[in-house]
């Protein structure tokens, strides 16, 4: 079994208390916890850094509430969990530490092997279709702050807008 | 058990013509529908729950499809397809676009004009443009069309049209304004459109799109004749020995099994969900279903062949002037090119079909969604994506097309009901096979290029074309054709049952083949003939 077979076949649960489980909504307060959620905190800003415009966007509590967010199925959150174990798992296997320990060049490098991989190319896209949610959704969803991320691409919302959380 | 002259099974555009006239010439109808009753004030903008959590739509994980590629049998929930479309009172008509094109006159002739084509089950419908054409005249009446030759004015448009029409004239191609079912102006009750720059997908929040809520329903209520039931699914019909339907099963909002009784049962719960309908009614007098004697229930599923392109406009390559008219939102690209309805190749007639052109949606989750992969079809990300993300909202518009021909019936290509698996009521679910035939990617191909010429010589780059045989899920047809004969068909000229006295199917399921054109119209259109057939039945 190579490396890739694997990580396929690994059934590797987290601790459950990685994000709370509490039944939670897009505006709920984030409880801010230990590993993964450190890992999550540097992958999203590889992935999407927070430049001047957007600072403010709220990634990881918009993860947050996708992983208690009942339209989202239940093998796309276990994916996401998955993910950021086999990440960490590539990070070690490679340089010897977890992600967050590497230095960026480092980390730079772990993403460009694991997308050559197809789960890895398709945990990069995972994430980052939920950034690009935080980022551009409307900002009643508690991620898209004061519309920053509407601004940097001058957006102009299409009215009405929500009053309330529809999910 | 409540009791109506006529009860109609789902809301959409074919069951909303039936309940429209009916309750107004003073019968009680009931319209069942799945789905929650949502009204303007409803509606928003919300791209997260609209269109990335499909709010309007069943939980795949309670209610779904199987789907036979050919090579495997999944569950929806399980391989991304998605064949529910609106279940909301009004249906999917309350989330089109609106593209409205009538059928010609030699969509109703496939067969005889155009020959037979191996492979493809292609007939001729049994009726001609001409039984339809008053009834086109009345969606246009009561719902509301507008566009070029309308008595609605044709809707604001982007002034990067002009460039549009300049291409055509210059290769020689008739440019069209495309017709839409989106009110121009207001009539009664329901506002002119606001251009929101947010259609195609949405509810309107004006009631100027012409769904079958805002523009039948809501005013055949003012009847107090019509009873709409929201949160009811039916998932039976009774039949006795006199091919009579007797009653309609349904699950309340409470998931309590209810009944109704009616003189006249109309369906119209979108083509493969009636099928499913028809084929889970079994009962002692209908052992292989309603209206499946001759085993033709299911049979002949269509979808709308084709599909889409585009081409980018890079603001750098254009005036100042050019570059605001291109960037401003809201008013629509609304043009078509229709002159390729048939065409002819080395030789060959063909019968082609339409192209809708339109920009991008404006949605600003899935635009950026687009960028995700580089030049070089790797998945990118950090700065690098950044900036490709904001170079697309700011440095470029894409213009897109949309194409429309015949998907040719094939055998392998209907629905039918899986044994094994079952809803979150324990009903058994739709099976939907998939099949198409290669003929309708030849003429996609042919429509795409006419489209590549028109968005060059606009000076669009980057244009790129995806014609394929995967079928759209909101354009669904076929599965109980209507035709002359029993043996080969499920319903009759009217659209009832073969052998049937008070069952009819109104949805797009009654079409043999296509026409090539989005739907609605002719589903609309088709709706009002047959109301006028029910009327006189119940007068008689």
């Amino acid at each position: 079994m190579n490396r890739r077979d694997f990580l396929f076949s690994s059934v590797l649960l987290l601790s459950t208390n990685f994000f709370t489980l509490e039944a939670s909504v897009y505006t709920q307060k984030i409880a801010i916890l230990k590993e993964p959620y450190q890992t999550f905190l540097t992958l999203q800003d590889d992935l999407f850094p927070p430049t001047s415009h957007l600072s403010q966007i709220n990634k990881i509590g918009f993860l947050k509430a996708v992983m208690s967010d009942s339209y989202i199925p239940k093998s796309e959150k276990q994916f996401i969990i998955n993910g950021l174990k086999w990440l960490n798992d590539s990070s070690k296997e490679e340089y010897s530490k977890n992600y967050i320990n590497l230095s960026k060049y480092q980390r730079e490098h772990i993403l460009r092997e694991i997308s050559q991989y197809r789960w890895g190319e398709n945990f990069i896209y995972t994430i980052l279709n939920y950034i690009l949610e935080a980022t551009f959704s409307d900002p009643i969803y508690n991620a898209n702050i004061n519309e920053s991320g509407w601004k940097w691409v001058a957006h102009v919302s299409g009215l009405p807008r929500p009053t309330r959380v529809m999910i | 058990m409540r009791e109506f002259d006529v009860c109609i099974v789902g809301s959409g555009a074919g069951g909303s013509p039936i309940a429209y006239e009916l309750s107004r010439a003073g019968f009680s109808v009931v319209v069942l529908e799945k789905g929650n009753y949502l009204n303007e004030n409803d509606f928003n903008k919300d791209e997260l729950s609209v269109s990335r959590r499909s709010i309007y739509l069943p939980s795949q994980n309670d209610e779904y499809h199987m789907v036979n590629d050919g090579e495997s049998i999944q569950k929806t929930s399980a391989d991304g397809w998605n064949f529910w479309n609106g279940n909301i009172v009004g249906g999917s008509s309350n989330l089109m676009s609106g593209y409205f094109h009538k059928m010609r006159e030699s969509d109703f002739k496939l067969k005889s004009k155009y020959g037979s084509i191996e492979g493809a089950n292609i007939v001729d419908w049994p009726i001609s443009l001409k039984e339809l054409e008053p009834y086109y005249k009345k969606v246009v009446d009561v719902v509301g069309v507008s566009g070029e030759g309308m008595e609605l004015n044709a809707l604001a448009e982007n002034g990067s049209t002009a460039w549009f029409d300049r291409a055509c004239k210059k290769l020689n191609y008739t440019s069209v304004i495309t017709p839409r079912a989106i009110l121009s102006s207001a009539r009664e009750g329901r506002s002119s459109c606001y251009y929101s720059n947010f259609c195609g997908s949405y509810g309107c929040s004006s009631g100027a799109k012409g769904s079958s809520r805002a523009s039948l329903l809501n005013v055949a209520l003012k009847t107090n004749k019509l009873t709409i039931l929201a949160n009811s699914f039916v998932y039976k019909l009774d039949s006795n020995s006199s091919g009579k339907v007797t009653l309609a099963h349904y699950y309340d909002k409470a998931n309590k099994s209810q009944t109704i009784k009616a003189k006249i049962f109309v369906v119209s719960a979108q083509a493969h969900e009636s099928v499913r309908l028809l084929l889970n009614s079994k009962g002692k007098y209908a052992p292989n279903g309603l209206g499946n004697e001759n085993n033709q229930v299911g049979r002949n599923l269509i979808f709308s062949a084709g599909g889409s392109g585009e081409g980018r406009f890079e603001l750098d390559n254009l005036s100042k002037s050019e570059q605001i008219a291109l960037m401003q939102r809201g008013a629509f690209f609304n043009r078509s090119l229709t002159q390729w309805h048939e065409y002819k190749d080395n030789g060959t007639l063909y019968k082609g079909g339409v192209i809708d052109f339109l920009f991008e949606h404006a949605n600003p989750i899935a635009k950026s969604m687009r960028s995700l992969y580089d030049d070089r079809g790797n998945i990118s990300w950090g700065v690098a994506l950044q900036k490709r993300i904001h170079d697309s909202f700011t440095k470029s518009k894409i213009l897109t097309y949309e194409v429309f021909n015949d998907w040719l019936p094939t055998d392998k290509c209907y629905v039918d009901v899986d044994q094994s698996n079952k809803d979150k009521w324990g009903v058994n679910v739709g099976r939907i096979n998939l099949n198409a035939h290669e003929h309708d990617l030849r003429v996609g191909n042919f429509l795409a290029q006419k489209s590549e010429n028109v968005l060059k010589e606009m000076g669009a780059v980057d244009i790129s074309r995806s014609i394929s045989s995967s079928p759209p899920a909101n354009l669904i047809a076929g599965g109980c054709r209507f035709g002359n004969e029993a043996k080969n068909s499920v319903l009759d000229r009217n659209c009832k049952v073969h052998d049937m006295q008070n069952l009819y199917v109104v949805d797009a399921s009654f079409m043999p083949t296509g026409g090539s054109v989005p739907f609605t119209w002719t589903i609309y259109a088709n709706s009002f003939r047959v109301a006028d057939e029910i009327l006189r039945n119940l007068r008689s």
